[in-house]
């Protein structure tokens, strides 16, 4: 009895002082953890035939190659890439190959230290809403610098923003990806640097606009390197807005007639995306065009994947079967459509359900996509740190359960996947099934986490505050 | 070749005539692949840096058509006559396109050829009932990974390299056979695809409906709330 007592406070005690450990330590413990995965690598890499380095790392360094070479990247086969990843990874060629690997970590980090700070922003700034917000139904109007003394010690802005960041620090997934050597990272970054400098904007008035155009540059550039940020645009525009949008009519006004903020948006957006575009096309010519851009929209895999319409499009690659008419293909595409249009009038027209507007459009994304791998979870996974302080409605019960759900559906595909990749057994049919009660699942998880969101969950000393 | 699976491994032992044991001989493995098998040359020149492989295959191989858009090609396994060698070649195999008319598509891979080449000096090494078409010289065309027959022409340089390269003889082989070089690849059935473009269809509806209809509450709530708090920070500036 004594010596389980004994434990449980060892337990917590070291709980305790993983809490209080300072970010910037788990900084180092996380570069440290990623340097020794980046070592583990070269040596499994060197002596195994099943390798650790991501399969498109080795693509985009050919890539680099040719680039060195004088040629363009896309005389590598299956580069679709922004010849941007290329010259990032040109020095792994001049200076040794795992130095992509070292960048995408760094990024990684980066990730981190955004979310850091962009937690720490948000919360203090929530919570200085809300105690004004409580302030006024006392008739206590106060300036907007209320020190954070009425907050219990959980809801510290320090506290919560150390933890969301260490939730992506020590997140398995995330670390094991990037030092493989995927470029996801990269491309997470400025979407979340997006969502920082349009956050920051609305605290920092007299800097707004250049932030917001800011902001604007790096959407481009995102878009430039991985089409599906472009699903993000209605957010960052709506999240901009100064009234609320009630009625399609009220929407169309927005659309039509953007304010100041709203067109340095657009703006930022648009002139880095055609100048990435443009220099690229001159460099490479239709060839870039076609791989890093349209390929993505034509693309047709009917090889076995996480997805809904997996099944649906192997069975559509007989060459007897017709090609699905427009309308066929439209109710196909339109619920995932329905969906982002949804939670971008939702969650999208206040910057403080921003970061959540894009985590749940990015789930969106990812659930209904034609295709869908490991990888594409990163998509979201990136972007839930930031949000993790609006779900304290959901139990720690309930939030291992939807966990459970989401690993258990995984789970379930992977098996009759197992039995026809590696017993050749005729499961199209299950996996087909599978993938639509993971599909399923994802639903069910998008629903509870939208029903459960909350954007003021402060403990606040009312003692303290009066 | 390995059993069963998409991803099979197909393992050779040869057994090489003690007289051409460790001589300057080289030998060629040709294995001709049909359109339904594909190779990863990632994969394989990974097994060529960690020496584990010794081959010539063709640089590009499109592994993500499916086996009716594929092309049929070959590789090529080097090495050098020893008593007892085993080779191991990874080969996937593509998607069939689906059918009514089968379940599963039966795929065939042909027994591989043996090339031999010696020195002009050693050629003596190569019995005249072991090779095949004695009156036939083969060229190693690498680029293409595959040989083809030489044949002289007035006016080509006799160049060593020429020479070298155009030596090889095509041999008989004893072949055995662990099992058959057959692989039973599923097929889905065409006939479905109308009721499974339904219910995608009405899957994704309803969870999208579902989604919003169930959310619908809350997110009006938030935004009230947001809407009250942006109206009084409006009015306190």
């Amino acid at each position: 009895m004594t010596q389980t007592k004994a434990t449980t406070t060892g337990w917590q005690r070291l709980g305790r002082r993983i809490l209080y450990t300072s970010f910037q330590t788990h900084l180092l413990i996380s570069a440290l953890l990623r340097i020794g995965l980046i070592c583990y690598g070269q040596i499994h890499d060197s002596q195994s035939a099943v390798p650790y380095t991501d399969i498109d790392y080795k693509v985009v360094t050919d890539g680099a190659r040719q680039v060195l070479a004088g040629d363009t990247p896309f005389a590598r086969h299956t580069y679709r890439y922004s010849p941007i990843m290329a010259y990032l990874q040109t020095l792994n060629i001049l200076l040794h190959p795992a130095w992509g690997k070292l960048l995408y970590a760094t990024f990684d980090l980066l990730i981190a230290t955004l979310i850091y700070r962009l937690v720490h922003m948000e919360i203090k700034s929530q919570y200085q809403k809300t105690v004004q917000h409580l302030l006024s139904k006392f008739n206590r109007p106060r300036d907007s610098d209320q020190s954070l003394d009425a907050l219990d010690e959980r809801s510290h802005p320090e506290n919560l923003a150390r933890a969301s960041a260490c939730f992506w620090l020590y997140n398995p997934l995330t670390a094991v990806i990037s030092t493989r050597g995927s470029g996801d990272c990269f491309s997470s970054f400025f979407v979340i640097l997006t969502i920082y400098l349009l956050l920051k904007s609305e605290h920092n008035v007299a800097r707004s606009y250049w932030l917001i155009f800011g902001a604007g540059l790096a959407h481009g550039l995102v878009i430039h390197l991985r089409l599906y940020p472009l699903l993000f645009s209605l957010a960052y525009y709506l999240s901009l807005s100064t009234r609320l949008t009630q009625t399609p009519l009220d929407f169309l006004c927005q659309i039509l007639r953007p304010n100041k903020q709203q067109l340095c948006l657009i703006s930022g957006t648009l002139i880095s995306l055609v100048a990435f575009t443009w220099t690229f096309y001159t460099m490479y010519g239709w060839e870039y065009i076609y791989e890093a851009y349209l390929y993505h929209f034509v693309r047709k895999d009917p090889r076995h994947n996480f997805s809904l319409q997996f099944l649906l499009q192997y069975l559509g690659s007989a060459s007897s079967v017709a090609e699905p008419s427009a309308i066929l293909k439209t109710l196909v595409l339109a619920p995932q459509f329905l969906l982002i249009l949804y939670l971008s009038l939702s969650f999208g027209q206040f910057r403080q359900t921003l970061p959540f507007c894009i985590f749940a459009v990015a789930f969106v994304i990812v659930t209904y996509n034609s295709v869908v791998t490991s990888q594409y979870f990163i998509w979201y996974l990136a972007i839930l740190p930031l949000c993790l302080n609006n779900f304290k409605m959901l139990s720690w019960r309930r939030c291992f359960g939807l966990l459970f759900l989401w690993l258990l559906a995984q789970a379930l595909w992977l098996l009759p996947a197992y039995l026809l990749e590696f017993h050749t057994w005729n499961t199209f049919y299950w996996i087909g099934l599978q993938g639509a009660v993971f599909f399923v699942t994802n639903g069910y998880i998008l629903e509870q986490l939208l029903s459960h969101y909350g954007f003021t969950q402060f403990k606040i000393s009312y003692r303290k505050l009066l | 070749m390995d059993k069963a699976g998409m991803h099979r491994t197909l393992n050779y032992r040869m057994r090489f005539d003690i007289p051409l044991v460790g001589k300057d001989c080289e030998y060629v493995l040709l294995q001709d692949l049909p359109a339904s098998v594909y190779i990863s040359t990632d994969e394989l020149d990974d097994l060529q840096r960690l020496k584990r492989l010794n081959a010539i295959y063709p640089k590009f191989v499109n592994i993500e058509v499916a086996t009716e858009r594929a092309h049929p090609f070959s590789v090529l396994l080097r090495g050098t006559p020893k008593i007892t060698e085993s080779l191991a070649l990874p080969l996937h195999f593509r998607y069939h396109a689906p059918s009514d008319k089968r379940s599963a598509a039966t795929v065939a891979i042909p027994l591989p050829e043996l090339y031999l080449n010696c020195p002009m000096a050693d050629s003596a090494l190569i019995e005249n009932e072991l090779v095949a078409r004695p009156d036939k010289l083969y060229c190693l065309n690498a680029p293409e990974s595959r040989f083809d027959e030489n044949h002289v022409k007035d006016g080509q340089p006799a160049t060593m390299a020429n020479l070298q390269r155009c030596n090889w003889r095509r041999v008989h082989v004893d072949c055995q056979l662990k099992m058959p070089l057959r692989a039973e690849i599923p097929v889905g059935q065409t006939s479905a695809y109308g009721p499974v473009l339904c219910g995608t269809i009405l899957l994704g509806w309803s969870l999208a409906l579902w989604t919003i209809i169930h959310s619908m509450a809350n997110t009006r709530r938030i935004n009230q709330r947001l809407n009250e708090q942006r109206l009084l920070q409006q009015k306190v500036k």
